[in-house]
């Protein structure tokens, strides 16, 4: 991951937002692009990406790897991973702590593993297999789940903290997951980020979600629709005040989109608490 | 077998497999000199006029200007007549292009009088040069290394039809249907190597239209009031032909003079705006939302 001098913030890339992307590009430094919806792309295809990744630094954000499994991760797909990052050569890649499949199931959405030193295990063969394949390792992503995973031996913090270092990355920080399982399963989320506090931060994800109410409980789902509410915000300025470097801050939005200057709006709101978030080195 | 024993039809299906055959090998040999990268950190993605002129030329950017100055409401349009919008300074439009055209509609005047302006062609020569030094339309050095390639070709194909036409003549044989053929293959040359665009902007065009793909569909949604450039960015990448008259029922005031006169485009707006670029918008997005990403 390129070192940036300043804190840097962006959107999610969605081909209905390209235009005011583009046409904003003063107050947008980085796009994030999903990498899968790129993997069976022609080649002519790709070149579109490329052009994209000239003009602002790409982030490929994978989303079907599977990575936190005790399967081995498919070099099929590592490979037509590998050939998109060639063909766009963005700055990082990312993926999530979560596993997709099992049994040769698709589970058709990102879940959360048993926090499980056998879960780390898998997740470090398969990122080294990743890294073998694709040239890097990933930046891998906190999710958010609805129920506790099954069987786990140890909290998320730790969960998260093992995972990264087992894996010799960095930390994709999703402030909404964060909040979202914290909320959840009613935990301290600066536990988290006290877990973490000497861990690298590839970037960070804001987002939003809703409440939803089963069975009797109240449940955050992250949904990426909605506005990012104010607790992430709060945890954005307490991650500036504990990093010393500058963070890179994507947005994500996958629907229902409003007026991009309410986007806008949120990125402003991003670097408001960035900013007034004096780094502990300043402290001292 | 000597190709100049053949008899006339015979030889005249030979010229015409053999002028393709040279024609398609002079294109493939021009596109393989003109390919590249476009620079790094270039603004082409984010202006609106140095797409439309990569689109369509002089005429397609001034039509994207005055659609734009319109939408932000700086010039107004009525019955086919612009006019510079009471108490706006030419000195509020951010761009040269822009200022000069609200210089000269300070007192109304018909829309087409905005292709009738040299001046307004020479400035939009300054958005020429910018794509020239991208390699996106043809510089000095492409258009030299077009001309050696199209004299050669044409020393090859004309040669060829000359001979026979020499022999024919010495024979007393019938030339004119090989004449026009050998007219043909030089005219049709002339397109292949002298194209407006070089290669390389041949493709980012392409690629533009594939990544704003989502725009034109939901072109319907962009908001009146130019506080964004995406309508300047819409027209420019697909044409007028993709601004919805529902969003900016103004456009049927401007469009109906400026579409007869914009001719030194080889790609109209209209076709441009409803063939292209579908190929990928709809697919590339998405995401994972809801999945806990």
């Amino acid at each position: 991951m390129r070192k940036l001098e300043r804190s840097a913030f962006g959107l999610g890339w969605r081909p209905e937002l390209a235009a005011a992307i583009f046409a904003n590009l003063d107050a947008i430094d980085v796009v994030e692009v999903i990498a899968d919806d790129w993997l069976d792309a022609r080649s002519s295809e790709l070149r579109a990406l490329r052009l994209l990744s000239s003009t602002l630094p790409v982030l490929l954000h994978a989303t079907s790897l599977g990575l936190a499994s005790t399967e081995l991760v498919s070099e099929r797909r590592l490979e037509k991973l590998a050939r998109v990052i060639d063909a766009v050569r963005p700055v990082a890649w990312s993926e999530h702590l979560a596993f997709v499949r099992g049994g040769g199931v698709e589970i058709g959405h990102l879940a959360a593993p048993p926090r499980t030193r056998a879960t780390i295990d898998g997740l470090a063969a398969n990122v080294a297999r990743a890294r073998a394949i694709t040239g890097s390792a990933p930046i891998l992503e906190n999710v958010a789940t609805l129920i506790e995973p099954p069987l786990s031996e140890m909290p998320e913090a730790e969960f998260v903290r093992t995972a990264i270092e087992a894996c010799e990355t960095s930390l994709l920080l999703d402030l909404h997951n964060l909040h979202a399982n914290a909320t959840n399963f009613g935990w301290n989320p600066v536990d988290l980020l006290d877990a973490v506090d000497d861990i690298e931060i590839g970037y960070v994800h804001l987002a939003g979600g809703r409440r939803i109410h089963a069975a009797g409980e109240t449940r955050i789902l992250d949904d990426h629709l909605h506005a990012t509410p104010d607790p992430v915000f709060t945890l954005l300025g307490q991650l500036a005040q504990r990093r010393e470097e500058p963070l890179t801050i994507v947005l994500e939005r996958d629907g229902h989109y409003p007026q991009f200057h309410e986007l806008l709006g949120e990125l402003q709101r991003g670097r408001t608490y960035v900013d007034r978030s004096l780094p502990r080195a300043a402290l001292r | 077998m000597n190709p100049f024993e053949l008899r006339g039809p015979q030889f005249l299906l030979f010229y015409a497999v053999f002028a393709i055959v040279m024609i398609l090998i002079a294109r493939a040999i021009r596109r393989a000199g003109e390919g590249g990268d476009v620079p790094s950190g270039s603004s082409l993605m984010s202006d609106a006029y140095l797409l439309a002129y990569l689109r369509g030329g002089a005429n397609e950017t001034i039509q994207v200007a005055a659609l734009s100055l319109i939408d932000r409401g700086l010039l107004t349009v009525n019955a086919m007549t612009l006019q510079k919008t009471a108490d706006v300074s030419p000195e509020s439009a951010r761009r040269r292009l822009e200022r000069m055209i609200l210089e000269r509609f300070t007192t109304p005047g018909p829309a087409t009088e905005l292709f009738k302006s040299d001046a307004l062609k020479r400035e939009c020569e300054t958005l020429e040069e910018e794509l020239k030094r991208q390699k996106l339309l043809p510089d000095s050095a492409i258009q030299t290394w077009r001309g050696m390639l199209f004299a050669v070709t044409l020393v090859i194909v004309g040669g060829v039809a000359a001979v026979k036409i020499f022999i024919g003549i010495s024979r007393g044989r019938p030339i004119l249907f090989l004449v026009i053929l050998g007219l043909i293959a030089v005219i049709a040359l002339a397109r292949v190597i002298f194209t407006r665009r070089a290669r390389l902007g041949d493709e980012v065009l392409a690629d533009v239209r594939r990544l704003f793909g989502g725009l034109r569909d939901r072109a319907s949604s962009i908001t009146p009031g130019g506080s964004t450039n995406e309508l300047a960015l819409l027209a420019a990448v697909f044409g007028l032909g993709a601004v919805p008259y529902s969003q900016f029922p103004w456009k049927r005031d401007l469009v109906p003079a400026t579409e007869t006169t914009s001719s030194d485009w080889s790609t109209t707006s209209s076709s441009c705006g409803s063939s292209c670029g579908s190929s990928c918008g709809g697919g590339c997005g998405g995401g994972c939302g809801g999945c806990g990403s």
